[in-house]
């Protein structure tokens, strides 16, 4: 839309507000509530988010309500063949390959997804923040060994660095001395290993634009010194593509620890993980479907929906690009 | 003890390989009537000529027929080579093939004399009689690192002048005589009970030295590409001797032996042709049989959801036959580290394990019967029943689902006083891929009911034995994943390898329960030496019983392997070689 009409459109909902005033100052989170909220799909995404996190925090309180303990095994589901049943009253989604409720691990699958997405894309962005401006700011030789860095982690396929930090560190006592443990904690570094990279890059070039500007010239001139800078006058204008790239990696790295799991150097067991489940759905994919297709839509419906609100936040932050 | 699907533990002399976890949902019978047709076999009127083609999901492990030291591979090498005892298909009793009558063994047990048949030639180009020499070259030659034979020094080693380690050249034994053309005379350091059952192996094929010397020599034997036949089939070659049947990986071609007597053999040999097709995965490899685009199935056993649709089909489940596999599964305790180093403790483990649920993370009852203790039931008169048979059952439980009662009272005995375990983590080291991983989860839920917290560290199932169970250093205190087939019918090659303390080294080790028991280890140097067949079989029974009740390692399947044959051919199924079909005894309809 143009940028003449948006101008009409906020007067007209800011005059049916404050009938009285005639000219509206307006804060940018207030100018992107205004334009997220218009997004429908964003906002049907963001509800998931909210439901999905409800369910997460609370599987334990539902799975008792609906469904088994996560790891309690039935064997009396199994047929004579050792084969799965399917969804009935008690076992809303069925049974696994061993006997364990699929409902009640889609929950706690919930749980691992959502803490992986929160605490891999926290700690990347952190990383990649702090290096990229860095980076960007001082250039020179600091910018030289951090952006080389960048690039050689960038070289690396990506799937096969995560895979070996991954099955290195799953063994026995973990690794780096016994810092980092098998299991989420092993996901969630190999994660942020690869993903902070993106962010830095990014960051780094935004600051080197700013780094120019006349509000930082100006700051450099008063004599304010350079974690002042970097902190009070180039940080706050970097929130925009922070916010963005952050919801946009969060699906990424869903996606990854389920293929880290899917892949068996995720999750250790009997914890449930989507990626893990789908694994051990496979070879029984023809006997039982409810076993790849609850959790394999539960991660499709999640991964989607951060997409979608990604993409909604970014066109709120920054009506430039959209379309 | 044979491989049954293609995992290599790394091989020193005496080195035997294990049961591999690819074995899928193999395996059948029990209680349910979930079994096949019965092994029906036709022995006179079958029609002669037309191909068999068999289907397989990977290779040999080696052609050479010195160094094969695999199931599937047998399939093989005893249509094409003749050994100097071997088994018809129904049976697992040895009857003579090279040999003319069954061996004579001296009063003292230390000269075993062998009479070899007239008239057996070699296939082209050697195309000459065969004489006891070719039998002492081939036995020979196993030991030399170029064969790398994988059982020569367990079996073989008893033979005077026999080497202890392997050697750079094909050493010259003086053990072994060989008086005329057709004597071969073994003289033993100390009698063996199991001597006479080795010489079923193929190791003691005779391959003809004067031809086979030059591919011998290097640090690689090439013999196996150009090796010469003595049964009724040979692996297609050239004038030279050079195979040309056989593709790595893809496939083996086996053409009549022209040069094999039909008077000197017990074998039919029907069929005109044997085409051996790999790379097959087993669902597909299952479907081309059913359709009859195919024959039978080599190494892999239908996936479990085949099987329950060919077991409910009323005219294909005639289709199918279950063999015995010869051994069992267990879990191994580690019996040198706390807690298991308390019999106690053990025993509750014993008790609690669901050993039907872990029957089911491999196809449930198709796949065999819940195991009571080492001894598998093919072994029949041959130790089975001296063991018990199905009546011994130390740790009985209603439908093997596991007594969490006793095992609490054992728990009790043992010190702790909820009947509950209250120490320290137990570590086990499990496959990462079912069935094996599933086995692991529903062991560690198992232990769990009696206060038991399982760390499970999943790793491949070939890591799991080379890098974990096989040494003991680095020996977790449960390996779920284990088991142990026999190389041929006497007791003695269950239990030695894989319980005597005796054989406790420190890498590629196979007793995983490190167990060290001084009166069982008597025994079994007793029952090793003892030549009556009646005397062996009931002193191995008896330790088979001792064993198990010290619940070091804790057997949970006797697993069975079905064989799938398409309608247009006759069965034979190899009951001594756990399975898989006998090529010369099959016959095109």
């Amino acid at each position: 839309m143009s940028a003449v009409r948006e101008q009409e459109e906020l007067q007209r909902e800011g005059a049916a507000d404050f009938v009285a005033v005639e000219i509206l100052g307006r804060t940018p989170w207030q100018l992107f509530w205004v334009r997220f909220k218009r997004d429908r799909v964003a906002i049907v995404a963001l509800v998931f988010i909210l439901l999905l996190v409800l369910v997460a925090v609370f599987a334990g309180p539902i799975s008792s309500a609906f469904g088994h303990p996560p790891n309690a095994q039935y064997p009396n589901k199994l047929d004579i063949f050792g084969t799965p049943t399917g969804p009935s009253s008690s076992f809303l989604f069925g049974v696994d390959q061993i006997g364990r409720d699929v409902f009640s691990r889609v929950l706690y699958g919930a749980q691992v997804s959502l803490e992986v997405a929160l605490l891999a894309t926290a700690i990347s962005v952190a990383i990649g923040v702090v290096l990229g401006m860095t980076a960007g700011y001082f250039r020179g030789w600091v910018d030289t060994i951090i952006s080389r860095f960048i690039d050689v982690t960038l070289a690396f396929p990506i799937l096969l660095l995560a895979l070996g930090i991954a099955s290195a560190c799953s063994l026995g006592n973990g690794c780096a001395a016994g810092l980092i443990h098998p299991g989420l904690g092993t996901v969630i570094v190999a994660i942020v290993v690869i993903n902070w990279t993106y962010i830095g890059r990014i960051i780094r070039g935004q600051v080197l634009s700013l780094r120019e500007k006349e509000f930082i010239e100006a700051a450099r001139a008063s004599g304010a010194r350079s974690s002042t800078i970097i902190f009070r006058e180039l940080l706050p204008n970097l929130v925009a593509p922070i916010v963005v790239y952050s919801t946009l990696i969060i699906p990424q790295n869903i996606l990854l620890e389920a293929a880290l799991s899917f892949l068996g150097v995720g999750i250790s067991p009997p914890r449930a993980s989507w990626g893990e489940m789908l694994a051990e759905a496979t070879p029984i994919y023809n006997t039982a479907w409810w076993y790849f297709a609850f959790p394999g839509g539960a991660l499709l419906l999640t991964v989607l929906a951060f997409n979608l609100l990604g993409d909604g936040v970014r066109d709120a932050l920054d009506p430039r690009t959209s379309t | 003890m044979r491989r049954r699907t293609a995992v290599v533990v790394g091989m020193a002399a005496g080195a035997l390989a294990l049961v591999a976890a690819g074995c899928g949902g193999g395996g059948a019978s029990a209680t349910s009537g979930v079994q096949g047709a019965s092994h029906t076999l036709v022995t006179s009127g079958a029609k002669k000529g037309g191909t068999i083609t068999v289907l397989s999901n990977g290779d040999v492990d080696h052609i050479d027929p010195g160094e094969a030291y695999y199931a599937f591979t047998y399939q093989i090498t005893y249509v094409t080579q003749r050994p100097l005892l071997a088994y018809k298909p129904n049976s697992v009793t040895p009857v003579p093939d090279l040999a003319a009558s069954m061996p004579t063994v001296s009063k003292d047990g230390k000269t075993v004399t062998v009479k070899l048949r007239h008239g057996v030639k070699f296939s082209p180009p050697v195309n000459r009689e065969v004489t006891s020499a070719d039998v002492k070259y081939a036995i020979e030659r196993g030991f030399d690192a170029a064969v790398a034979n994988g059982y020569a020094g367990a079996y073989f080693g008893v033979i005077d002048g026999a080497p202890t380690k392997s050697t750079n050249t094909v050493p010259s034994i003086s053990g072994i005589q060989t008086p005329d053309k057709y004597t071969i005379v073994f003289k033993l350091s100390k009698p063996s009970g199991v001597f006479v059952g080795a010489l079923q192996e193929p190791l003691t094929a005779p391959v003809p030295a004067e031809y086979a010397r030059k591919f011998d020599k290097g640090t690689s034997s090439s013999y196996g590409n150009h090796q010469v036949a003595t049964g009724p089939y040979m692996i297609q070659n050239n004038a030279a001797g050079k195979l040309t049947g056989y593709t790595p990986g893809r496939q083996i071609i086996l053409v009549r032996n022209p040069n094999w007597n039909a008077k000197t053999s017990w074998r039919p040999a029907y069929a005109d042709k044997i085409i051996f097709k790999e790379g097959f995965d087993p669902t597909v490899g299952t479907k081309q049989i059913l359709s009859g685009s195919a024959d039978v199935n080599g190494d892999f056993p239908p996936p479990a959801a085949e099987l329950k649709s060919i077991t409910s089909n009323s005219s294909q489940k005639s289709q199918l036959e279950f063999t015995p596999t010869s051994g069992s599964r267990y879990v191994a305790l580690n019996t040198r580290k706390a807690p298991f180093n308390n019999k106690y403790v053990r025993m509750a483990v014993a008790y609690v394990l669901d050993r039907n649920a872990m029957r089911l993370t491999r196809g449930g009852p198709i796949d065999g019967k819940i195991a009571t203790h080492f001894i598998s039931p093919d072994f029949g008169p041959t130790g089975f029943n001296q063991a018990g048979g199905f009546n011994f059952n130390p740790f009985p439980s209603a439908n093997g689902s596991g007594d969490v009662a006793k095992a609490m009272a054992m728990m009790k005995k043992a010190g702790y006083k909820s009947g509950k375990y209250s120490g320290p983590q137990v570590t086990q080291v499990a496959d990462n891929s079912p069935p094996g991983s599933n086995t692991a989860a529903v062991i560690a839920n198992s232990l769990a009911k009696i206060g038991f917290n399982v760390k499970t560290i999943s790793v491949q199932h070939a890591a799991m034995y080379t890098r974990f169970c096989n040494v003991p250093k680095n020996e977790p205190n449960i390996c779920p994943n284990v088991g142990w087939l026999a190389d041929f019918h006497e007791p003695q090659t269950l239990l030695d390898p894989t319980f005597n303390g005796k054989n406790i080294i420190p890498t590629n080790n196979s007793n995983w329960p490190l167990l060290n028991d001084p009166a069982i280890n008597k025994l079994m140097s007793k029952a090793e030496v003892e030549l009556n067949p009646e005397t062996r079989y009931k002193e191995w029974g008896h330790i088979d019983d001792l064993i198990t009740e010290t619940a070091a390692a804790v057997p949970w399947i006797w697993e069975q392997f079905p064989t799938l044959y398409s309608s247009k051919v006759t069965h034979a199924s190899e009951l001594w070689n756990e399975g898989g079909p006998d090529v010369s005894f099959m016959a095109v309809k």
